[in-house]
């Protein structure tokens, strides 16, 4: 019975280790996925979460809303909503962290009212104060693309009033504001406040540039001029808004009868920036207009022939360059110049095209957000084509090593390597056996451990005793034995005594040289034992691993085949829309060459009309 | 002239008129294609990620077969008295595994996260590791931690983990080792 316990006790005791070795390991495994996760590695991280899940069903719930994070992470938010919204009906417990992301990618989808839903969600105490401003400006701007003003304001006035958040639900409301028609104190006292508490960062200024722009764009619809003016003046001189500023301010003048005054930043916007962008080429067509209002048609027939010429030239440009743009590598010079090589939806972008003739004129396509979302997921199968290049490359290589390595392994020959090891230690075994049986005997034995004179002296002593014996057998009276026989004796005493003298010192240098040995042979045991364990397990560095290899190479090709044939899809509908964009872009300079040909007839026809007027003037006169 | 003039003027209005009802169709149908090119290059990714596993795996079984493999994590507990700048490793005086960390990465270890370090193949019987922590203590002194420790390797994957964790009564931080 006793037994019975102890055994039970032992076997429970290796369960419950066994069990805490699992557990730690899958510790090590979470811990790994968090470091990936956390230092950005978000497709390690997937390896290292499937994998993790893969061992044990009752992490499976952690693992779900990890995943749909992760997926979030990699801009996958349709397979990411289809997990969340079976944790909703399982009503498993996920952290603030996630329902923020998932709002996060549905508001920058424009989907407000599943972003809405998804924000109530969000334990606000769980979240960082910045990733809380950013939640509340999410609901904020949710509520008043949903027509919700009234709440939106609720929300704004919970939130502090310089952070960049809040100036952003300002710029919001200002601009629902205006599209409902609400104008008047509030909505001036809105303008003041929110240009007013922004940050003294790039971002605050440049947001303050835009709600000053949107506010004098929409005073100059009003009709405002006065108002608007005050609003183009406060924009920066070098911020992104200045071109539209200049062109504003130049209109808002003409609106105002001061045209001198609209040339002024007419002529600094055609100076200082690229005569493909749009304001530009408004304002050249401004100038002549201005110059007409101000009686001086000789300077405005001018500028418009000039004008003319230099539309003719841009058009002639647009035109080469929409005829090359299948050969031009505008886009994958975008794509490589991106310092970020990452894919996914957190992969930080930079959407100006790097400076050269062509992305001058195209860097206006990248202000349209679907083109930049087609751009990314071409950039995307761009970088996933090429990892997938390097994946087949590297296989291949594999399949050279594993073969390899079969070919080593079976030439190896590594048997009769080990076998004859194997003799030579059982050979130096029984040796030290030996050797302990004679340090056993000594004891008794009154000639052990003699030296080498010791040995041959007792050699010499048993040689003596024959010839003393045959000296006897031949007695004569003149020789006696007996002297003989006492030597001997006394040489033999002599011998015991030193052999016996020095045999406790020899028995321990023996005794010590033994326990070397057998330390030396349970070494040399220990590494037969872990070589014959090597050699056992060598195959598996070989065995079945072409097959896997073969399998996984197939997949690549396959996923490769399917990557190049959407890259090419999405190159075309690019290429498609960027040609688009360029015979718009030729179609509005057709428009502009129109309108100064017609300018330039319309004068030329005044002016004959008046040379006309006025020779029959000098006629009548005359007569 | 005038006569010339109007004609222009209206042909130009008729065809600002016309081009907003043709964009509208080609503007829908662009916008068609470009979500079912999306779908389809999201449906790539979530493939490229399936892909992407089975590598590893692969990779993972070539580079070091379960019998030989050893996997080496670094973690950090509190991290008050000690915030590493890099970590030495040798294994029998081999195999020598150098890491630096960036603020990023401390940031990620005193969240919890635990690093794998690295793959090592090892072959079976003891083996003798060798760790060096640098990196300051809570003064900003320039401090090492150092560990020596057997390692037995059996047939099965072994895991080795190296933490530095904080002894509060001693208001110093420790290199310590397990294994599994």
């Amino acid at each position: 019975m006793k037994l019975f316990f102890i055994g039970i006790l032992l076997l429970t005791a290796g369960f419950s280790s066994v069990h805490a070795n699992e557990q730690e390991i899958l510790r090590l495994q979470k811990g790994e996925y968090y470091y990936h996760y956390l230092t950005g590695d978000f497709p390690s991280a997937m390896n290292q979460l499937k994998l993790w899940r893969a061992t044990d069903e009752a992490v499976a719930d952690e693992a779900d809303v990890m995943e749909a994070t992760m997926l979030l992470s990699l801009g996958l938010q349709d397979q990411a909503q289809l997990i969340f919204a079976e944790i909703q009906q399982k009503g498993q417990k996920v952290s603030a962290l996630s329902w923020f992301f998932l709002t996060r990618r549905l508001f920058e989808l424009e989907q407000y009212e599943p972003a809405l839903s998804s924000l109530q969600n969000i334990e606000s105490s769980k979240l960082t104060p910045e990733l809380l401003l950013e939640a509340q400006f999410m609901k904020a701007a949710s509520l008043i693309e949903l027509g919700e003003l009234k709440k939106a304001l609720t929300t704004l006035s919970t939130m502090p009033r310089d952070s960049i958040w809040t100036g952003l639900v300002r710029h919001n409301l200002i601009l629902a504001m205006f599209n409902s028609n609400s104008s008047g104190h509030s909505l001036t006292v809105l303008i003041e406040d929110a240009t007013y508490y922004l940050p003294d960062t790039e971002e605050g200024r440049d947001l303050g540039d835009r709600i000053h722009l949107v506010a004098a764009i929409n005073y100059l619809i009003m009709g405002k001029h006065r108002s608007a003016e005050k609003h183009l003046k406060r924009i920066r001189l070098n911020g992104p808004y200045t071109p539209i500023a200049l062109l504003q301010y130049g209109w808002t003048k003409v609106e105002q009868g001061q045209y001198e005054e609209a040339l002024q930043p007419w002529r600094e916007l055609q100076t200082e920036y690229n005569h493909f962008n749009p304001e530009v080429m408004e304002s050249m067509l401004g100038v002549p207009h201005v110059l007409e209002l101000m009686y001086a048609s000789t300077q405005a027939l001018n500028v418009y022939e000039t004008t003319e010429t230099r539309l003719g030239v841009m058009k002639e440009q647009l035109m080469a360059m929409n005829n090359g743009l299948a050969d031009n590598p505008w886009l994958e010079d975008w794509i490589y110049n991106q310092e970020d090589q990452g894919w996914g939806w957190q992969a930080n972008i930079e959407t100006t095209l790097p400076l050269n003739e062509t992305t001058e004129v195209l860097q206006h396509l990248v202000s349209n957000k679907t083109i930049v979302n087609q751009m990314t997921d071409y950039r995307d199968l761009l970088l996933l084509s090429n990892y997938l290049d390097e994946k087949e490359n590297s296989l291949k290589l594999w399949l050279t090593l594993v073969d390899k390595r079969e070919l080593a392994d079976k030439s190896r020959n590594t048997l009769p390597v080990l076998e004859k090891a194997g003799l030579k230690l059982r050979k130096v075994k029984d040796e030290l056996i030996q050797m302990q049986a004679t340090l056993d005997s000594s004891e008794k034995d009154f000639f052990a451990l003699p030296n080498d004179e010791q040995a041959a002296s007792v050699d010499v002593l048993r040689r003596s005793v024959k010839i003393i014996e045959d000296l006897a057998l031949v007695n004569k009276a003149s020789r006696d034995v007996k002297m003989y026989q006492h030597r001997w004796e006394r040489v033999k005493g002599v011998l015991l005594w030193q052999m016996n003298e020095e045999k406790p010192s020899k028995q321990w240098g023996l005794k010590q040289q033994l326990v070397g040995m057998d330390k030396h042979l349970k070494i040399a045991d220990r590494q037969l034992l872990e070589t014959q364990l090597a050699n056992q397990w060598s195959p598996s560095s070989w065995v079945g691993m072409k097959d896997k290899i073969l399998a996984v190479l197939s997949k690549v090709k396959r996923l490769k085949a399917s990557t190049e044939q959407a890259k090419l899809e999405t190159k075309t509908v690019l290429l498609a829309e960027s040609k688009q964009y360029l015979t718009d872009q030729v179609a509005r300079i057709n428009d502009y060459l129109a309108q100064s040909r017609l300018s330039i007839a319309r004068l030329y026809d005044e002016a004959l009309q008046r040379q006309v007027a006025f020779s029959e003037l000098n006629d009548e006169e005359q007569k | 002239m005038r006569a010339t003039y109007l004609i222009l003027l209206s042909l130009i209005s008729a065809i600002s008129f016309a081009q907003p009802v043709q964009d509208t169709g080609s503007e829908q149908k662009a916008a068609v294609q470009a979500s079912q090119l999306s779908t389809k290059a999201a449906s790539i990714k979530q493939s490229v990620l399936d892909l992407n596993r089975d590598l590893y795996q692969l990779e993972e079984e070539l580079l070091s077969p379960a019998t030989t493999r050893a996997a080496v994590y670094f973690s950090l507990a509190y991290g008050q008295y000690f915030e590493p700048y890099s970590i030495n490793i040798t294994v029998d005086d081999k195999q020598p595994i150098q890491y630096l960390y960036t603020e990023r990465q401390i940031s990620a270890l005193r969240d919890g996260a635990v690093q794998p370090l690295s793959n090592l193949n090892l072959g079976p019987g003891l083996h003798t590791i060798k760790a060096i922590a640098k990196g300051v203590d809570g003064n900003g002194i320039k401090r090492e931690l150092i560990l020596e420790e057997r390692l037995e390797k059996l047939d099965q994957p072994l895991y080795i983990e190296l933490k530095i964790q904080d002894n509060k009564k001693l208001k110093t931080a420790e290199l310590l080792i397990s294994q599994w």
